[in-house]
């Protein structure tokens, strides 16, 4: 592959990566800013854990939303390791699509690993 | 369960913005300034500290990863490489950290953030070259496919130096230890990684600390679910933090290059410096308050 190859590589993939960082981030600010308005305009002051598995039934609707917006920026990582495992397919860089599947493999296990 | 007032949900956000400028100014992750801040300050609980700090850790690499990767100097092979460990390391760092009493998890925070200290030190007074011109053909680096190397711009010798990474088991062990302590202490880890891949693997440092902050987000992603689970993560406390440290970064960002580094990293290893003593003698429980 040529230099010039390279970089158009490199480029296009960068470029794709960005944009999923970019939607990620957008989403949680937005749901993380309407949250803290919600509380802030109810008048809700005490923040309670919320589990994973029922945070969408616990706590005030603002608290609910801002944990939706923390969720959505926590998974942008991940939807990032798997938007590389799609690109590094496409360019058949087989190799690397497996370093990324173990990546995947692992983000899973550490999810279900906090319900043990 | 906290209750913070609108006066501390302003002052979390001042924090977040704080801790973002610097992280992104000074390339210390915000994690040393933000777990100690909520725990010292606002007197809140290591773990929720810990847990808002992995949020904001993730905001951090989000925002500026996006901003790096326009100008192509991440190596997003080496990254994800380099992930396979501090993933595994993250989660056996935020599975652990339950069962470690919070005095033991401030004694580690102590040695961290003095460690930090230290590395901001070296910095100031061996500040790295800078690049400010790109060549002629638009872009300051590239990855190649297929393998961990690639290319980048060096001004100061006015060309593409092209380089290839060495020495993957020492770099994955050293990566492995980065992840536990982001797992444990809310921290990127940035401070081992950076070394580890310009000394270790012989990976120039620009392309080290660009590839380091893309991977601190899916470090401390392996973790979060953790805290997220187990009711650590309060959203009145991560949200305020995290949303403050996306403005900070964005600021940092636009700013780049007004601002002295060195003179901001000399302040910041002093203020880190009585930080780590603080927290230290919260660990033997002689805290001596704010």
């Amino acid at each position: 592959m040529s230099e010039r190859e390279a970089v158009a590589g490199s480029e296009a993939s960068h470029r794709l990566i960005r944009r999923v960082l970019r939607g990620g981030l957008l989403v949680g600010v937005t749901l993380m800013v309407a949250g803290l308005a919600i509380d802030i305009a109810m008048g809700t002051s005490i923040s309670v854990p919320m589990p994973l598995a029922s945070f969408l039934d616990t706590g005030s609707i603002g608290d609910r939303t801002m944990a939706l917006g923390v969720l959505s920026l926590a998974l942008t990582p991940v939807v990032r390791v798997a938007a590389l495992v799609l690109v590094w397919r496409r360019e058949k860089d087989t190799p690397f699509v497996a370093v990324g599947l173990a990546v995947l493999v692992i983000l899973v296990v550490g999810m279900l690993a906090g319900r043990a | 369960m906290v209750a913070p007032s609108l006066l501390d949900l302003l002052l979390l956000i001042l924090l977040g913005l704080g801790a973002g400028w610097l992280g992104a100014t000074v390339g210390i992750g915000g994690g040393v300034v933000i777990v100690p801040a909520l725990v010292i300050v606002f007197g809140i609980d290591i773990k929720v500290a810990v847990a808002a700090s992995l949020v904001a850790v993730i905001a951090t690499s989000t925002t500026a990863g996006s901003v790096y990767l326009g100008r192509g100097i991440t190596n997003m092979r080496l990254g994800m490489t380099l992930e396979i460990a501090t993933t595994v390391g993250g989660m056996t760092g935020g599975l652990v950290a339950a069962f470690v009493p919070s005095n033991v998890i401030a004694a580690l925070f102590a040695t961290v953030v003095a460690i930090s200290a230290g590395v901001l030190l070296w910095h100031a007074a061996n500040p790295p070259v800078r690049t400010v011109q790109a060549p002629t053909n638009g872009t300051v680096g590239w990855e190649d496919p297929g393998a961990l190397s690639g290319a980048y711009f060096d001004h100061a010798r006015g060309g593409m130096v092209h380089y290839r990474a060495r020495r993957l088991g020492l770099g994955s062990a050293v990566s492995l230890l980065a992840g536990s302590v982001s797992g444990m202490l809310g921290v990127g880890g940035g401070f081992l990684k950076v070394p580890a891949m310009n000394v270790l693997m012989d990976v120039p440092v620009r392309v080290a600390a660009a590839t380091s902050n893309f991977m601190i987000g899916v470090t401390a992603a392996a973790s979060v679910f953790i805290y997220f689970e187990r009711g650590f993560v309060e959203p009145l406390v991560a949200v305020p933090v995290a949303l403050g440290v996306v403005g900070g970064s964005l600021i940092a960002t636009m700013m780049a290059g007004t601002t002295s580094a060195p003179k901001v990293k000399r302040i910041l290893a002093l203020v880190l410096a009585a930080v780590a003593i603080e927290m230290a003698l919260r660990a033997f429980g002689v805290g001596v308050g704010v």
